[in-house]
């Protein structure tokens, strides 16, 4: 595994292999910083944070999970805390919301082949909640497992599994939404 | 008919593919300057240029011999072998004084070397 390198090498005292895990990462930590900040500058601010937090305990990392999940996890904290709040969920609810009906599936579905489509997107998951938008990457676009998510969130299971498809569920209410209001325009 | 689990989450997969977002070119290079500042100065690998003692001694017999080879030629002409040891008894402490200072120069640098090797420095005053 390359960060096991890198890793080893950075508490070697070679600290410009830092910037290798850095070039790795960034990207999908700015990402996850961008779900929940809402904005560049912050997204940005919140990232640096987070890495030089990951420079600073690097030699407690044991390997006893992904570098991907302990990072994501400090991002995630890194984030609440210049939020200045103690979680970003909202209130557990068991209830299970509807399943996608056949036209949201449509839409999304003729999405694909828009050139478009990532314009759109990014705007339904900016209109999103941020705790709804930052699952929704890690899962779909990070591909993290439910554990991972656990991990990096401190939710049980359960509510991962309930809120990730609420979350999907908006997802496809919104873009359907989206694309109506275009469709309508146009007329 | 309603789709499967499965093919919603490919297709949502497929829907948020290009949704990554991307930090300034500069990010990687801030985080960086930032660490390389605060981070204490240590090498990953040093080159080895110091002399060894074996090196030392071989480089003070040369001097002597230079020393005494240089006096051989000033004494060319004389050919009194007892003139020339009694020259060298003279001029003895004056070549040890010169031998034995520039060695310790050079132990004094390696001592230095080695200090620093070890993460012994004078602390700066910020």
């Amino acid at each position: 595994m390359e960060e096991r390198k890198w890793i080893d090498q950075i508490l070697a005292g070679d600290t410009q292999s830092f910037s290798c895990l850095i070039a790795k990462y960034e990207k999908m930590a700015y990402t996850l910083a961008f779900r929940l900040m809402g904005n560049k500058e912050e997204a940005e601010e919140v990232t640096q944070d987070a890495f030089i937090k990951v420079y600073g305990a690097l030699d407690t990392f044991k390997f006893e999970s992904k570098f991907s999940t302990w990072l994501y996890r400090i991002v995630y904290r890194t984030a609440l805390t210049a939020l200045r709040q103690q979680k970003i969920f909202t209130d557990y609810d068991e209830a299970r919301p509807e399943e996608l009906t056949e036209d949201e599936m449509d839409s999304a579905s003729s999405l694909l082949e828009r050139n478009d489509r990532r314009e759109i997107i990014s705007n339904v998951l900016k209109i999103l909640s941020s705790d709804e938008a930052m699952l929704l990457t890690l899962f779909y676009l990070e591909e993290c497992s439910i554990e991972d998510i656990r991990q990096i969130t401190d939710l049980t299971v359960s509510n991962i599994k309930v809120k990730l498809f609420r979350a999907r569920k908006h997802f496809y209410e919104k873009l359907q939404q989206i694309m109506r209001t275009e469709t309508m325009s146009l007329l | 008919m309603k789709r499967n689990e499965q093919d919603t989450d490919q297709l949502t997969r497929a829907l948020m593919q290009e949704t990554v977002e991307k930090p300034s070119s500069e990010l990687n290079s801030r985080i960086m300057a930032f660490l390389l500042k605060k981070a204490p100065q240590k090498q990953a690998f040093s080159i080895k240029k110091s002399v060894s003692a074996g090196q030392l001694f071989i480089l003070f017999v040369v001097y002597m011999f230079v020393i005494a080879g240089g006096l051989l030629l000033m004494q060319k002409q004389s050919e009194d072998l007892s003139e020339l040891m009694l020259l060298l008894k003279q001029l003895f402490p004056i070549i040890l004084t010169v031998a034995g200072g520039v060695s310790f120069f050079v132990l004094f640098g390696l001592l230095d070397e080695w200090l620093q090797q070890h993460g012994y420095k004078i602390p700066q005053e910020e």
